[in-house]
């Protein structure tokens, strides 16, 4: 079931994301007046073909499976990827943390927090590499986009 | 012609921008070498850095991350038995089994010589071609342009990978994405919902920077690996230019089978490697050698995927059409930069068009000169702590997007497509070059559309009576039915043999 389902969900992401579209596109989208190409068409167009495509995909993809139980035929198919959710989990929430404490914290006390996290998260377990990486790092980065590029980062508390 | 090459060549020859190359090339190397990562993802994560920069220089330096990195994949291949970039895959056999026997010093210093072989080759290719090229696309009018893009799109075929039907849903998305905002023509704005922030678009680079970063640092969070590889074996051998002399016929048909594959849309590097190394060994004399530790093979392989690299900014340079994923990138480099190419680009940017061609040369002299030098401590990138590389990778990402518009809407942009990336390149497997490419082409196609028809007043037989776009719409057909004509074709030779 779990594996019936990972196969059919990019194909119904797929459909639902193109009635979106298209839905959205026929009640928020006004039809340029005078003009050859109506602004509603290229986008209608390949929200339709997506669509089109993924349904043809999704009926192939439910027609196979129950073929497979018919006749009990195992998939070749290498098995998904193994891995840690709660890594990928921290990845993003150190990202996301990102976006929010910059401009409350300031670039540089932001982003050692987020690196010494992301550290830790990728197996560093030596606190005191943890701390003076981070702050290389940041260093490096702060010279490189503020200095040399003088990209105006958001000052907080810190720098 | 001789008066711009030489003010190319003084432009290039400036501290500055040799100095930005001799970075570009390090790095492209260094990350090249990192199995997995590859000279895209090098140019995406360093393009925030080119936001301050000349025009001249971001460009070099983003051409020498493309062409270190080309070559870096080889490094990792040779040693370690993976290859860094999938244009080094078919070094891998021959290289590895080198490097069993103890020489890994020979086979690294094969691929030196012949990916500058190769790479001034493709450079030289770039040179001549690409002014006749642009001097012909000068009598491109809207029509044209409409029916290039539309070429430009049919790529998606031979970029989709193992699912066409996957590849057609990534383009139809990308060209979605690019719809987002103010309409090019009739200044109608669509799917912005009320956020101001959305009326603008998308921006290029932070897509660039999700899809083809942020997902790889989601990936490898995941996969929780503690290093990129394991140790390799390197000794140092001499390894010169008469040990290469041998090879000079193998280094010059592949440097040429990759040149002229660079210029097809969609083909690029890994198509080249593969094709130079079966032309090699169809045509040796004795075959028995390769797979098992033929410079040749390594000849053929590398000259070729570093030919591809010249050759394949032809199209982005004379028609604004980029050939892959890479050059894709570096044409938002441009546009970032506030150049358009195309046709016009060689007219009005003659000087920065021979600064990018001649640096393109100076690249690859730099790249034989620092892989000459350095192989050793490049060798050493293979077995770096996860924990080293990839925190400064998301510092990156995430200050190079804030870095585009100073501000965090560009980064929740980035992350966001590096999360759909994740789910849906990295994992589900669905391609991420069409939606680039359709990214990059979908406004294009609407507002020459729109031109065209406007010239026309309505009647869509103008692509039909001009010339060039006839031509144009006879290729997207034919790029359109070549595969299922040959596939009915080989069926129905089948069929004649088991009938006789």
């Amino acid at each position: 079931m779990q594996n019936m389902i990972s196969r059919i969900f990019p194909q119904l992401f797929f459909i639902v994301l193109g009635v979106f579209i298209i839905m959205s596109t026929y009640l928020h989208v006004s039809s340029g007046r005078g003009l050859y190409v109506d602004p509603r068409l290229i986008p209608m167009l390949s929200a339709s073909i997506m669509v089109v495509l993924s349904l043809v995909s999704l009926v192939t993809a439910v027609l196979n499976e129950s073929g497979g139980k018919v006749d009990g035929s195992v998939s070749d198919e290498p098995g998904p990827e193994t891995g840690s959710y709660k890594k990928l989990l921290m990845v993003f929430i150190g990202m996301a943390s990102w976006v929010i404490a910059t401009p409350v914290l300031g670039f540089a006390l932001a982003s050692l927090l987020v690196c010494a996290a992301m550290m830790v998260t990728f197996g560093c377990r030596d606190y005191v590499r943890v701390a003076w990486g981070s702050v290389l790092v940041v260093m490096v980065l702060y010279l490189v986009f503020v200095v040399l590029l003088k990209i105006p980062m958001p000052s907080g508390l810190l720098l | 012609m001789l008066e711009n090459i030489m003010m190319g060549l003084m432009e290039a020859l400036q501290i500055q921008t040799l100095l930005v190359i001799f970075f570009g090339v390090a790095t492209g190397i260094a990350i090249g070498a990192l199995p997995g990562l590859g000279a895209t993802m090098a140019i995406a994560l360093l393009l925030p850095a080119t936001y301050a920069m000349e025009t001249s220089s971001s460009l070099l330096l983003l051409i020498g991350i493309f062409c270190g990195g080309i070559y870096g994949g080889s490094i990792s291949a040779i040693l370690i038995k993976t290859p860094g970039t999938a244009a080094s895959a078919a070094t891998i056999d021959d290289g590895y089994a080198l490097a069993q026997k103890g020489k890994a010093g020979t086979a690294l210093g094969m691929s030196i010589y012949a990916s500058t072989f190769g790479g001034v080759f493709g450079g030289l290719v770039l040179l001549f071609l690409s002014p006749i090229i642009a001097s012909y696309s000068l009598r491109f009018g809207p029509p044209e342009y409409f029916m290039l893009a539309l070429f430009g799109l049919t790529i998606i075929a031979s970029v989709s990978g193992e699912s066409l039907s996957k590849g057609i849903v990534m383009a139809c998305l990308g060209i979605w994405v690019g719809c987002v905002g103010l309409d090019p023509v009739s200044g109608v704005t669509r799917f912005t919902y009320g956020i101001s922030d959305l009326i603008s678009g998308f921006d290029l680079i932070a897509i660039v920077i999700g899809i083809f970063a942020i997902s790889e640092v989601f990936r490898q969070a995941f996969t929780g690996s503690k290093a990129i590889s394991g140790a390799a074996e390197f000794r140092n051998e001499k390894f010169g230019i008469r040990q290469v002399l041998p090879y000079k016929k193998t280094l010059f048909k592949s440097s040429l089978i990759g040149s002229a594959i660079g210029v097809l849309p969609g083909v690029g590097p890994t198509v080249s490697s593969f094709a130079a190394y079966s032309e090699a060994r169809r045509s040796a004399k004795d075959k028995s050698g390769y797979g098992k530790g033929s410079l040749d093979g390594i000849a053929a392989a590398e000259s070729a995927n570093n030919g591809t690299t010249g050759s394949a900014l032809i199209p982005l340079l004379t028609l604004g059409i980029p050939a892959d994923a890479a050059t894709g990138i570096l044409l938002g480099a441009l546009i970032l930069q506030g150049v358009t190419p195309g046709p016009q680009f060689f007219v009005s940017n003659t000087d920065l068009v021979y600064t990018i061609i001649v640096g393109f040369l100076i690249i690859n002299v730099v790249m034989f000169f620092q892989a000459k030098l350095a192989i050793r401590y490049f060798a050493k990138i293979t077995m770096l702590k996860s924990y080293v590389l990839w925190p400064p990778v998301v510092l990156i990402c995430l200050v190079g997007g804030y870095g585009i518009a100073n501000s965090m809407y560009s980064v929740m942009v980035a992350i966001v497509f590096g999360v759909f990336a994740y789910i849906f390149i990295n994992r589900l497997k669905y391609p991420a070059t069409p939606l680039l490419i359709a990214f990059i082409l979908g406004p294009t196609i609407e507002r020459s559309l729109q031109q065209s028809l406007m010239m026309s007043r309505g009647d869509y037989m103008i692509f039909l009576e001009r010339p060039i776009s006839a031509v144009f719409l006879f290729l997207i057909l034919t790029s359109l039915f070549y595969p299922v004509l040959k596939k009915w074709l080989s069926r129905r030779l089948a069929g004649t043999d088991v009938a006789s």
